[in-house]
């Protein structure tokens, strides 16, 4: 017998029970449905935790200044504790396999643009800024070494900001005044959207670091170029394992921390730190898969038992198929066809529910969702993995009987 | 209800005799049908039952038989035996030179397919489904099909039910689910029609067109073999072979 005719075969049985076959393939839909929302969004958190990852610039290592407990040490040891741009060149020249150390001021001001005005971050950073945070320039330029020797009164814009105060209309040009020193706008940047920890990262100003010191942040007495932060980029990810110590080592001895004290700075691998964040997220996701899988179970066991009673209720039937010349394995494959067209057809349904599932979980609900068509594959071949698994004995069970036993079941 | 494994010693002291037994009667040519010792037994609730013992018969081929007995007297275990639905426990049947109990579960169901047509009491056809589509079941099996629907449509022109093709069983009468049934049997052109109280669920006006289609069927070659407790049935046949508790009591032409 042909396998299309063994598919019109099961379709006509399966039809001639509509709502049994429904209600049979109500497992495989939950299941497959419950697998699909449950992986769409694990795979969108993960995509989430990468793109965070990511928008921090990659192989990144960030320097902060040591944390205040040392603070009693620091008049008697006559170390600064605040980083400066001379570590940041220091580390530039210093650290074999670095491509990038921006160095960075923090500070909030009142911007006005026109009759606009808008509360935003101020950032004071170095010309390596924007290819250290992987954050490209939308329109305009980037800071050039003359901006920072001068001072020089400019400004790049996140999108937010621009948005706040410019609309859609070009920032680029235009002048702004910030904490009353009219700026000019040089550039604006691309989107970066929240930050691992909720905040906007697109409403911010940059400007040069000599900048932001005199007119934004102020200056420290004992560090006259302090910077708050250091990013230190490598090139690959190698570099930056080898570069950690290399950046250590530096640091100590320009900062020249005696041997046997302890640091005073502190270096974070932002990466590492979002990573064992999101080890909590993946235990989840996995925990959630493996109950999606048990209900996939559970509604294979359904199929079965629906398949051993289709196989009892047809026994004349199959009686009458093998009297007319149908061998066992037509019988096997008619049987084991209308299994897996159950679980197919159950998995096809589940999977639009679930990707709708899926969708108005993260147009509702806000979550990262992410729907591959690779998952949608595998939801199918599983569902059919599951009517040959648990049709297979039912089946086996129809193919073996004796067709003068099957003719005569009452 | 389970086959008795035969008990294999004494038994192949039996296939010995039988082989001699065989030789020395000379067989006639047309002998389609050929039973020797044949025996089938039953275990039903821990004892056995003797549904058929040493039966020894040949059917020529284009013969038009009635088997007839009381209910439990073997006749039906015989026809199965000859449709290949059941196995023999002991003995030989030869169906055109083919040994059934020694062929694979696969070659049986060929052979039922190609060999044989069955006609059943209760008609045994599927529901929900057209009767052409029913009459096209076996081609479903079949190893060179043609075109299956052109086949079964010729076919219920035979039985002069060409007008209810499309018809579920539920949509006919008795006669003309028979006649599906008989058509059924036709479609894949047997050599012997096989039929088990073909009449029993039929009004006598029905049982006649049937018994009519049967005659005409057997004129055109085919062997017929009806089981039947019906006596005016059977008288209609050209041979009666009268079975009780398993044994051929009587061989009529």
């Amino acid at each position: 017998m042909s396998l299309f005719a063994s598919l019109k075969v099961a379709l006509i049985a399966l039809r001639a029970n509509a709502l049994r076959s429904f209600l049979a393939m109500l497992g495989v839909i939950i299941g497959v449905a419950s697998v699909i929302v449950m992986i769409s969004i694990a795979t969108g958190a993960s995509q989430a935790i990468e793109e965070r990852i990511q928008s921090l610039g990659t192989n990144v290592l960030i320097v902060f200044p040591g944390s205040t407990r040392s603070g009693g040490r620091r008049g008697g040891a006559g170390t600064a504790l605040a980083l400066s741009e001379r570590n940041a060149d220091a580390i530039r020249r210093g650290v074999p396999g670095v491509s990038g150390v921006a160095a960075m001021l923090n500070g909030s001001a009142s911007v006005v643009a026109g009759a606009k005005n808008w509360t935003t971050n101020i950032q004071g950073v170095n010309q390596d800024y924007v290819s250290v945070r992987n954050w490209p320039l939308l329109a305009g330029r980037n800071f050039t070494p003359a901006d920072e020797q001068s001072a020089a009164k400019v400004t790049i814009l996140g999108q937010t900001l621009a948005k706040e105060l410019f609309g859609t209309t070009d920032a680029v040009g235009e002048r702004i005044r910030i904490k009353n020193v009219p700026f000019t706008v040089i550039g604006v940047l691309t989107e970066k959207g929240q930050s691992g920890f909720g905040r906007d990262q697109d409403d911010i100003a940059l400007m040069p670091l000599s900048t932001a010191r005199r007119r934004v942040v102020g200056g420290d007495e004992t560090v006259p170029d302090n910077v708050e932060m250091i990013m230190v980029q490598f090139q690959g990810a190698e570099d930056m394992e080898y570069g950690q110590e290399d950046l250590e080592r530096l640091l100590r001895q320009t900062r020249r921390v005696q041997p046997g004290e302890a640091d005073d700075f502190r270096i974070i691998d932002m990466a590492e730190f979002i990573r064992t964040r999101s080890e909590m997220q993946a235990i989840l996701s996995v925990l959630l898969g493996a109950t999606a899988a048990i209900s996939l179970v559970v509604g294979g066991i359904g199929i079965m038992n629906i398949m051993l009673v289709s196989v009892t209720e047809r026994t004349r039937e199959i009686g009458l198929r093998m009297a007319v010349g149908a061998r066992r394995r037509d019988i096997l494959v008619q049987f084991l066809i209308e299994a897996v067209t159950l679980c197919v057809t159950g998995g096809l349904i589940g999977l639009t529910i679930g990707a709708a599932g899926a969708l108005a979980l993260s147009v509702w609900g806000q979550f990262p969702v992410a729907i591959s068509p690779s998952l949608a594959v595998i939801a199918l071949l599983s569902a059919g993995f599951v009517g040959v698994f648990f049709g297979y004995y039912p089946a086996r069970n129809a193919s073996r009987l004796n067709p003068i036993d099957a003719l005569r079941y009452e | 209800m389970s086959d008795v494994a035969p008990p294999k010693r004494t038994k192949r002291r039996v296939a010995q005799l039988d082989a001699a037994d065989t030789a020395a009667r000379p067989e006639t040519a047309t002998a389609q049908i050929v039973a020797r010792d044949l025996c089938k037994t039953y275990v039903m609730g821990g004892s056995a039952v003797h549904a058929l013992q040493d039966v020894n018969l040949e059917i020529a081929a284009g013969e038009y038989v009635a088997v007839t007995g009381q209910s439990g007297s073997g006749k039906s275990t015989f026809m199965n035996l000859i449709g290949a639905l059941d196995q023999p426990t002991s003995g030989t049947l030869t169906v055109d030179g083919a040994d059934l109990g020694k062929l694979s579960t696969n070659a049986l169901a060929q052979y039922r397919n190609e060999k044989i047509g069955f006609v059943f009491q209760t008609f045994n056809l599927l529901p929900r489904t057209s009767a052409l589509d029913n009459v096209a079941l076996p081609l479903l099996y079949a190893q060179d099909t043609g075109d299956a629907k052109a086949r079964a449509r010729v076919s219920l022109e035979r039985v002069g039910l060409a007008e209810r093709a499309a018809h579920e069983p539920s949509a006919l009468s008795g006669g003309q689910q028979q006649r599906v049934a008989i058509a059924r049997a036709l479609v894949n052109a047997p050599k012997i029609l096989l039929a088990d109280e073909p009449t029993g669920a039929l009004d006598s006006k029905t049982t006649e067109e049937i018994i009519a289609l049967f005659e005409d069927l057997n004129e055109s070659g085919i062997t017929v073999i009806i089981v039947t407790h019906e006596l005016d049935i059977a008288a209609r046949a050209k041979r009666q072979i009268t079975f009780q508790d398993g044994r051929v009591v009587e061989d009529r032409s």
